[in-house]
């Protein structure tokens, strides 16, 4: 490789790399050139060999001696790839189980179609009823607006109920509640309401 | 003179076998795309020199078999991140790489002593072909390994990865984030520490 023969800074790194074969072309033949030119150099290099033997030998020695089994490369392999693929692979997500659904029994739908049609009518009947209570209204007198019922000493009063009572007339006022009372009392009728309407319509 | 690397690595390359036109990083293309064989190619490929790296580093075979695993975990797990084009040495240096970082990560969660101590009984304990040929092959596999475990740490690294990984040694300085000097003065010392401490033994 061209530079590393510059970074070298002693003999046995220079040999080194040149046993090793890993200096260029060029380098390989200026060591070359130097070994045989300098007999202290080539015999450096000859003890470094013998040490790189005796190392490599020892190794290769203690590898023979310790063999590795094919089957463990196999398994190996299968453990790792194996691992591999289980921790790319996502988790299962858990599903819902199907016991926690809630069931309900078929007839259950058709009672609460029932149960909202009697909630709906209920809730028409509620807003239909009146509020105040009911008060029987009986149609006005006829007497008092019938001019041949009525006593000789009074005077028929056409009374409209929608006309307000003017406050200084108490005397018709009087004379109307007394026609009414006396209507009342001819009718046969001691109904209690009758005189109700007329109080209620003069407040 | 030799000049070619005589790595165990050299018959495990991490690059494409003669007729199989795959490189490393195509499968890694395929894989990134859903091809799980890819991935399964991917690690028979590396498998016997990152286990073997991985046993020299910390002397156990049950030890490195948990570390390969969970190298090649995290490598599959990052391997977004991975661009072929911008990593010397390529999808192997990488590999190598994260299995260095496990290794050392281990030895700082739990003291190099026990492990190693460990790992000596677990592999004491493996399968021999014979009785004789047990006694004879474990006596020669535990000088070596003894020998290898007196080697200083940072020495052991490059000289396994030189030696299992084949990658050259610029790729191997990126790799430690060193100097190349640094990784070639660690790798000779730790060849001439070898050669020294076998003899003695």
């Amino acid at each position: 490789m061209p530079g590393d023969f510059e970074q070298l800074h002693d003999q046995e790194s220079v040999l080194l790399m040149y046993l090793a074969g890993e200096l260029s072309d060029e380098e390989q033949a200026r060591v070359h050139q130097m070994l045989e030119a300098d007999v202290e150099l080539k015999r450096l290099m000859e003890r470094m060999e013998q040490s790189r033997a005796t190392a490599y030998g020892a190794l290769a020695a203690l590898d023979a001696a310790e063999p590795l089994s094919p089957a463990a490369a196999e398994a190996g392999a299968r453990l790792v790839i194996r691992s591999r693929l289980d921790a790319r692979r996502p988790l299962p997500q858990p599903t819902a189980a199907p016991a926690e659904r809630l069931r309900l029994g078929w007839w259950v739908y058709p009672v609460a179609v029932a149960a909202m049609v009697l909630i709906a009518f209920l809730a028409w009947l509620g807003n239909h009823t009146p509020s105040t209570p009911m008060v029987k209204l009986t149609p006005p007198p006829k007497a008092v607006n019938d001019p041949g019922v009525h006593t000789p000493d009074e005077v028929p009063v056409a009374v409209d109920p929608f006309v307000p009572i003017a406050p200084d007339a108490p005397e018709a006022s009087k004379s109307l509640n007394d026609a009414a009372a006396q209507l009342a009392s001819l009718s046969g009728s001691a109904d209690d309401e009758i005189a109700s309407p007329w109080v209620d319509m003069r407040r | 003179m030799g000049t070619a690397s005589t790595g165990a690595a050299a018959n495990n390359s991490g690059s494409a076998a003669p007729g199989d036109p795959a490189t490393d990083e195509a499968l890694v293309e395929r894989l990134r795309a859903g091809a799980t064989q890819a991935g399964e190619e991917l690690v028979r490929r590396h498998y016997q020199p990152l286990m073997r790296y991985l046993q020299r580093l910390t002397g156990s075979g049950h030890l490195a078999e948990e570390l390969h695993q969970q190298a090649w975990l995290s490598a599959l797990e990052h391997l977004d991140r991975f661009d072929g084009g911008s990593v010397a040495g390529g999808f192997k240096a990488w590999l190598f790489r994260i299995a260095t970082n496990k290794a050392n990560d281990h030895w700082r969660s739990s003291g190099r002593e026990r492990s190693a101590k460990n790992g000596m009984r677990l592999i004491a304990d493996e399968s021999w072909p014979t009785a004789e040929g047990r006694l004879e092959n474990a006596e020669q596999a535990e000088k070596i390994r003894r020998a290898i475990d007196q080697l200083p740490e940072s020495q052991k690294q490059v000289l396994m990865l030189r030696y299992y990984s084949n990658l050259k040694f610029v790729e191997i300085a990126q790799m430690l984030g060193c100097p190349l000097n640094t990784a070639l003065g660690r790798m000779h010392k730790a060849m001439l520490k070898l050669k020294e401490l076998m003899e003695i033994e």
